[in-house]
């Protein structure tokens, strides 16, 4: 009894203005003072873990040690005004009676360090794997977190606009958020990793251990194996059409069981099938047997290996996943238009991320092989961005822009999703912007290769070459490519090509034949490498710039 | 050069000729083209490309000795080769 009176005047204790508003809120709590000071009395009796409080309005309330437990005769189900007015009532009345307790309590403070002895098996018990999984990506990204220490420990993410209050009593769920959603959400989780990386406390690896079980389908690889044996033990003079639907079902078993990997591969086959049954022009055996032989293969390898982490790279479902970054300002390099072998057309956005130094893309594509589906640069171009509407993609490609609640992966892909919006700010001059690694400086030295696979557009070696200047421009007709030689300060030259394509040919003569790139001194080019070639994107000068194949 | 040229392009006809009429089809004049083929890249000091079109064999024999043979490994081994001699002439087929 005696220690249950202690405790409870403790927990009366706590429960100051803020404490209380925090729980309830300022309405509430305004309320019951306004009410008890009209003169409100109040008789307490102590149970066992108890006090039953008879309130001069004849309602009656139960508190016991806690802020989460209480009930009230009246018929609210959360806290209600009974319950504030027991509290302030008790602490206003009774606390300063003995003058011991008053005193033990004015030096009382809360301890919040048992946000730093929490286990990170603890965590990610009070979490579950995708959330585990979202904000240890979001913890690459730099977000300002202000630390506030009361009776609650208070962290507030700035980009977010989030806070989370944590109490000092030792229990996760018993945080609070002012995201209002219910359970364990994001936020504590981030807040809960990002104090604890300040307090030099490592969580990631023990975390990521618990979020790496691969929830892979083994019957679509082991289909994705056999329907390819059959492919080839049929041989394609024999092989009937209806090996199209087959592949596409599996693609979208694929994708249904998150192997991102076998879906891309599967449909790779498919495209070069449809060209095949097509009788078109761009079909090879050679690259359908490439391509049947290296999935195949990888798909051998994904059976045997028993490592999870390795098994997640080459099934590929790491990698695509979409996680939500609070904010990302960005720096528009240009636009692509680009088209598939295996029948896919589209148009990818480059951008320079300012905090991070790395180049994200937004890709817009189609699959043009399926009937009734058609897609136009054109169109595509002049389309509104996903996000919120507000400019063209065209704009967007000329643009600084900065991106809120961004969805992005690992490869620094921007997905379309909804939620995400848009501000555009004032466009920098790119001479004042420090381009980090994506700059590359030395001409001199080998480029780090990557594979130019066609199929892979999107991810590829994609950086910016300042050049002092053209030194020639011109069309190879043995080729088909238009050919820039650029020059640098220490007249290191290279040689740009842009390949001739039938849409873009008026691009091209234009190119040819207008003399004005030879004038130009000082330029940046966004460049991508394709194997040995070098590929020209786009040219950049002050806040201008010109993508080659969109905007002549 | 032009003979090791003319010999992969051989080994890629022979890849693509089976491509074409499927690997169930696999019969003994395969057996003697890529017997052909494995002394052509001995010759040419390929030795790994040799066993690999060696093991490539004994599949084949397997494949047509068995009565309920069935072509996994065949597949499998053929792929293996396709896979080796794709690697070989990337650097000389590269383009865009
Ligand atoms: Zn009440
Ligand atoms: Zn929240």
């Amino acid at each position: 009894m005696a220690d249950f009176t202690s405790e409870f005047q403790r927990f009366i204790a706590l429960c100051n203005e803020e404490y209380l508003i925090k729980y309830a809120n300022k309405g509430i709590y305004n309320r019951s003072i306004k009410e008890m000071e009209k003169g409100m009395t109040i008789s307490y009796e102590f149970g066992d873990d108890y006090v039953e409080c008879a309130l001069s309005d004849d309602s009656v309330c139960r508190l016991h040690a806690d802020i989460n437990r209480f009930s009230c005769s009246c018929p609210s189900d959360k806290i209600c005004k009974h319950v504030i007015i027991s509290i302030v009532y008790y602490a206003q009345n009774h606390l300063q009676a003995g003058a011991e307790t008053a005193e033990e309590l004015a030096t009382y403070k809360p301890d919040f360090s048992w946000l730093l002895q929490l286990q990170p098996t603890h965590i990610s018990k009070a979490f579950t794997p995708a959330q585990l999984e979202e904000v240890l990506f979001r913890l690459d990204y730099l977000e300002e977190m202000e630390i506030v220490e009361t009776s609650f420990l208070t962290m507030t993410l700035r980009t977010q606009d989030i806070s989370v209050s944590f109490d000092s009593e030792s229990e996760i769920g018993k945080s609070m958020c002012t995201c209002k959603a219910k359970g364990n959400c994001l936020h504590k989780l981030e807040v809960i990793l990002r104090y604890r990386a300040m307090h030099q406390l490592q969580d990631r690896e023990q975390l990521q251990a618990s979020v790496t079980d691969v929830s892979y389908e083994t019957d679509v690889v082991a289909e994705a194996k056999s329907l390819i044996a059959e492919i080839l033990g049929i041989g394609l003079a024999k092989l009937s059409q209806t090996i199209c639907t087959r592949l596409e079902l599996l693609a979208i078993a694929a994708h249904n069981g998150n192997l991102p990997r076998v879906e891309k591969d599967i449909r790779g086959i498919h495209g070069e099938l449809n060209l095949f049954f097509q009788r078109h022009v761009k079909f090879s055996t050679e690259a359908l047997l490439d391509r049947l032989s290296r999935v195949y293969l990888s798909l051998i390898a994904i059976e045997k290996i028993d490592h999870t982490e390795a098994k997640k790279q080459l099934l590929g479902s790491f990698k695509s996943k979409y996680h939500m970054v609070p904010q990302l300002s960005l720096y528009a390099l240009g636009a692509n238009p680009w088209e598939t072998r295996s029948g896919y057309k589209g148009i990818t956005y480059y951008f320079y991320s300012l905090s991070d130094q790395r180049i994200y893309t937004y890709t817009e594509a189609r699959p043009v092989y399926y009937e009734g589906i058609s897609f136009s640069f054109k169109d595509s171009y002049k389309g509104k961005v996903p996000w919120g509407e507000l400019i063209s993609m065209e704009e967007l490609s000329h643009s600084q822009v900065i991106l809120t609640q961004a969805k992005t992966n690992r490869e620094q892909r921007l997905s379309s999703s909804e939620d995400t919006r848009l501000t555009i700010v004032p466009r920098d001059n790119i001479e004042e912007l420090d381009l980090g690694k994506v700059l590359v400086g030395d001409w001199s030295s080998d480029w780090k290769d990557t594979a130019g696979d066609m199929f892979e557009t999107a991810l590829d070696s994609v950086f910016i070459l300042k050049a002092n200047k053209f030194n020639q421009v011109e069309f190879d007709q043995k080729t088909q490519q238009l050919l820039l030689t650029i020059e640098d300060e220490q007249c290191h030259s290279r040689q740009l090509s842009i390949s001739y394509q039938g849409e873009f040919a008026r691009n091209i003569r234009h190119l040819e034949q207008n003399k004005r790139l030879l004038e130009l001194r000082d330029v940046y080019l966004l460049v991508q490498k394709i194997g040995d070639g070098l590929y020209p994107i786009s040219i950049m000068q002050g806040k201008s710039l010109t993508s080659f194949k969109l905007d002549l | 050069m032009e003979e090791l040229y003319s010999f992969t392009e051989n080994l890629t006809d022979w890849q693509e000729r089976l491509l074409l009429k499927g690997i169930h089809k696999f019969d003994r004049q395969d057996l003697q083209e890529l017997k052909k083929l494995q002394e052509l890249a001995t010759e040419y000091d390929m030795s790994f490309l040799a066993s690999l079109i060696e093991d490539l064999q004994v599949e084949g024999n397997r494949y047509l000795q068995e009565v309920k043979a069935d072509a996994e490994l065949l597949t499998q081994q053929y792929l293996y080769v396709v896979q080796y001699v794709n690697m070989m002439k990337k650097p000389m087929t590269r383009s865009l």
